[in-house]
């Protein structure tokens, strides 16, 4: 799909905000956003315009625990009068298909560490990894965080082109700029240093762009073409 | 509720002022779980929507610039995303809402009856729309209804559900960009 084309750039942002975009589509688009200010503009202008139609809406006040059940939530310490010691946990809203996606990206993990590395155990210290896959769910990328570095291994299976580079970016949650982690092996293991911040409480997401030979010209990815999310063991 | 009003509040929340967040929820929260509540017909579904929609708030207040439109606008979009996720997924575990004792269902009727508060350009673009554009915009807009929702609710084949809503949306763009 050509997503130069502003006239679609439109059209998909308003059926975006409409919510016809669903499934794949909508999934792509949500990542689109990331890293084109185009796409962005598109649907903030979209947004502006059609939550006009809410204004049809008549207001209902929710019930009162509503507030409460929120208050708890953002309220990270303890607060004895308002608040039980339970109630001040704060659990990651984790749907169910969230925790589906989680095991079966996971089990992906576990099944490329296997298919790569038949001789060798899985490594025990490992907290932090993510995998990128082609749309035919082929493993490309298998990145192993340590400490200091990012261990980045390319899969035999990634046909990896000669006249262009593929760099690696953290996008940080509530920011949209891409933050470029270096430029990624086409084979065998490369290691990255590690951005000072890199936290992967704060990432929403990684992602690969297809760059010129050396790497972005503009210090923003030219092409986005994975995404995932890293996976904490 | 004009955006004068709700930026204040925003900013400080922004800062982690909480009792600028109870005002901001005051504020809107009427407006959001109504739209919230029109969407899933199902007021326990709206009020957990509505409360991740205000977690989420919270925590991404600092991200709202004015570039994105008005602060409510910004919030409804919010609020809007987390009930389209809630409705799906709960269509996905086949729930009904008629066997929920906190159902709340309004009559099944095809027709949306809106009546638009005040006036803005969108409202005059959309009187400009012919019937069945508006009623498929408003339906996918009200009560978060996908293409093939909409073939069922209308009774009208998929290609011509698409194309009432793509034409509208740009006879929109259109009459929008005047």
């Amino acid at each position: 799909m050509n997503y130069d084309n502003q006239k679609l750039i439109d059209m998909l942002a308003a059926e975006y905000v409409l919510g016809t975009l669903k499934g794949p589509a909508r999934k792509r688009f949500q990542r689109l956003m990331l890293t084109s200010n185009r796409i962005r503009e598109a649907t903030w202008m979209w947004e502006q315009h059609l939550n006009n139609l809410a204004s049809s809406i008549k207001s209902e006040p929710p019930s009162d625990s509503v507030w409460q059940v929120i208050s708890q939530r953002i309220d990270a310490k303890p607060s004895v009068h308002t608040v039980s010691p339970e109630a001040n946990v704060i659990k990651p809203k984790t749907s169910i298909w969230q925790a589906w996606s989680l095991i079966a990206t996971a089990a992906s993990i576990v099944l490329a560490l296997i298919i790569w590395q038949p001789q060798a155990p899985i490594q025990q210290q490992t907290q932090q990894i993510a995998l990128f896959k082609d749309a035919s769910e082929q493993p490309l990328w298998f990145i192993d965080i340590n400490e200091q570095s990012l261990s980045v291994k390319a899969s035999d299976k990634l046909a990896a082109r000669t006249d262009k580079d593929y760099e690696l970016w953290m996008i940080l949650k509530g920011q949209d700029t891409p933050i470029s982690l270096g430029l990624l092996p086409k084979d065998g293991i490369k290691s990255l240093l590690k951005d000072n911040r890199f936290n992967a409480q704060d990432i929403a997401l990684l992602a690969i762009s297809l760059e010129p030979l050396g790497g972005s010209p503009n210090g923003l990815p030219t092409e986005v073409l994975y995404t995932t999310e890293l996976i904490l063991l | 509720m004009e955006t004068d009003e709700l930026l204040p509040l925003l900013s400080a929340t922004a800062q982690g002022n909480k009792q600028a967040f109870a005002k901001l929820y005051s504020a809107t929260s009427p407006k959001l779980f109504a739209i919230s509540l029109k969407m899933l017909s199902n007021r326990a579904h709206a009020e957990e929507a509505l409360q991740d929609a205000f977690v989420k708030i919270w925590h991404n207040a600092s991200e709202y610039q004015v570039s994105k439109g008005t602060v409510i606008s910004w919030m409804i979009s919010i609020v809007r995303y987390r009930s389209l996720d809630s409705l799906r997924y709960h269509k996905v575990r086949k729930e009904q809402s008629l066997d929920d004792d906190n159902a709340y269902m309004e009559p099944a009727d095809q027709a949306i009856t809106v009546d638009y508060e005040g006036k803005s350009k969108l409202v005059d673009c959309m009187e400009q729309l012919d019937d069945q554009q508006k009623q498929a915009i408003h339906l996918a807009y009200y009560k978060g209804l996908t293409h093939s929702e909409l073939v069922d609710h209308i009774e009208t084949p998929l290609g011509t559900v698409k194309s009432w809503i793509r034409r509208g949306l740009q006879q929109l763009q259109r009459c929008l960009t005047l």
